[in-house]
């Protein structure tokens, strides 16, 4: 636990950094921080449990994708603010270094492999994105049935105030497309 | 929004609803990485178009948030002209936090991640230097330099310079973790995370553009900073 201490509150103290640095508002600053050390806490626990890389980083990143979706649905704010600077601890900085520091002592071993986890940890960070970024779009779509997407397509190709829209044939392929996009959501 | 730091799927729907409220008949967006152009169709049936080129971003999610809710705010009372304007240029005028705060911000940033990273106290103090060196010629250049990569690349040359020195005058004891700090500083992480929200999001386009931008911002850094060990030695 107490070689713990140190990571966990640099992570937090570097998130903070990261949080004034973009300029984020005061209370919002905060809580960046704090879902910055949590998430290096979750990152700890879940590589001494699996020993994996790929899933250490997946988890956290899950994490700090739930906890920036939530705090933007409370805080009326947009997600990416609580998102990058909360995900900042989990960038393979370290790996980067050293795979470059390999290319320029012609150290090929310490390259591919520090290139290789860096490669994989980013892979990991977005996937984890993905996952939640996926889930909330079905939630909210369960929870508020209005498809934007699909009424910006619609306007897009013009209502029924569209003059080409008034060709016999085009409203038939329109109404055809509509039906297929509402039947598969 | 874009220039602060949002996704493009995210100005894409404000401007989508700005319109919508404002009773227009036909909207059409398109935005990539450095161009966004609205066409729209006026209830007299009128069609508009503008084009607007973006050059640099420069993240600022305290205004991000204010353009964000005053968007919303057009969107669902759709106030008039004057008004509007009225508060978009208090928004965009408004000072969010005094200039030391950058300096604050970048001493954190370095001092905390090359002591994440396994240095000691003396690392994160010479990483805070170069942290002031980097957010002091950030200052510097931002204004002077319009190529992206030519302006990483001097600011991650110069730092690491300075770090080389310092570390060689007896200050600090390792040199990669305080040179771990610095990169966590200059790295491209908000450039990142939108890349991949905005690929998530459907706009494929625009988020390969910007994560090859995000991928080789990092590798213009990375060869900034190697080209100063290869100068003066690790």
């Amino acid at each position: 636990m107490n070689e713990m201490i140190i990571p966990i509150a640099t992570a937090i103290i570097g998130s903070l950094g990261f949080g004034i640095n973009m300029k984020i508002k005061m209370p919002h600053v905060i809580y960046v921080a704090i879902s910055g050390g949590i998430t290096y806490y979750i990152y700890l626990m879940a590589f001494a449990a699996w020993e994996n890389n790929f899933l250490a980083n997946f988890v956290a990143a899950v994490f700090v994708s739930v906890f920036a979706e939530t705090m933007a649905r409370i805080h009326k704010t947009p997600t990416t603010i609580f998102l990058t600077s909360g995900a900042i601890c989990l960038i393979p900085g370290g790996r980067l270094y050293y795979a470059m520091y390999g290319i320029i002592n012609n150290d090929e071993v310490a390259f591919i492999e520090n290139g290789e986890i860096a490669l994989i940890i980013a892979l990991a960070i977005a996937s984890g994105f993905m996952v939640v970024t996926v889930l909330m779009k079905l939630l909210s779509r369960v929870i508020e049935p209005q498809k934007r997407r699909f009424r910006q397509r619609k306007m897009a190709h013009g209502h029924e105030s569209n003059v080409h829209c008034l060709d016999s044939t085009d409203v038939k392929t329109e109404v055809k497309v509509d039906n297929g996009c509402n039947d598969n959501r | 929004m874009l220039v602060c730091g949002a996704e493009v799927s995210r100005v894409e729907d404000s401007i989508f609803r700005m319109c919508k409220g404002y009773g227009c008949e036909r909207i059409n967006v398109f935005i990539i990485t450095n161009n966004m152009q609205v066409t729209i169709e006026t209830p007299d049936g009128e069609i508009i178009t503008q084009i607007r080129t973006v050059l640099r971003y420069n993240p600022n999610f305290a205004m991000l948030d204010e353009l964000n809710n005053l968007s919303r705010e057009a969107a669902s009372g759709s106030p008039g002209y004057y008004i509007l304007s009225k508060k978009f240029d208090k928004i965009v005028t408004a000072k969010y936090q005094p200039r030391f705060f950058k300096y604050i911000g970048g001493v954190l940033v370095s001092g905390g991640f090359s002591m994440f990273f396994g240095g000691d106290v003396m690392d994160a103090l010479v990483a805070s230097i170069g942290a002031c060196i980097i957010v002091f010629i950030e200052r510097y250049l931002n204004t002077r330099e319009d190529n992206e990569f030519v302006y990483y690349y001097i600011v991650s040359l110069i730092t690491a310079i300075a770090t080389v020195f310092m570390v060689r005058a007896g200050l600090g004891h390792n040199i990669d973790k305080i040179m771990i700090g610095e990169i966590m500083l200059v790295i491209p992480g908000v450039a990142m995370t939108n890349a991949i929200r905005d690929l998530l999001m459907g706009d494929t386009g625009s988020g390969m553009l910007r994560f090859i931008n995000a991928v080789l911002v990092a590798g213009i850094i990375a060869s900034g900073f190697a080209t100063a060990l290869l100068m003066f030695g690790g």
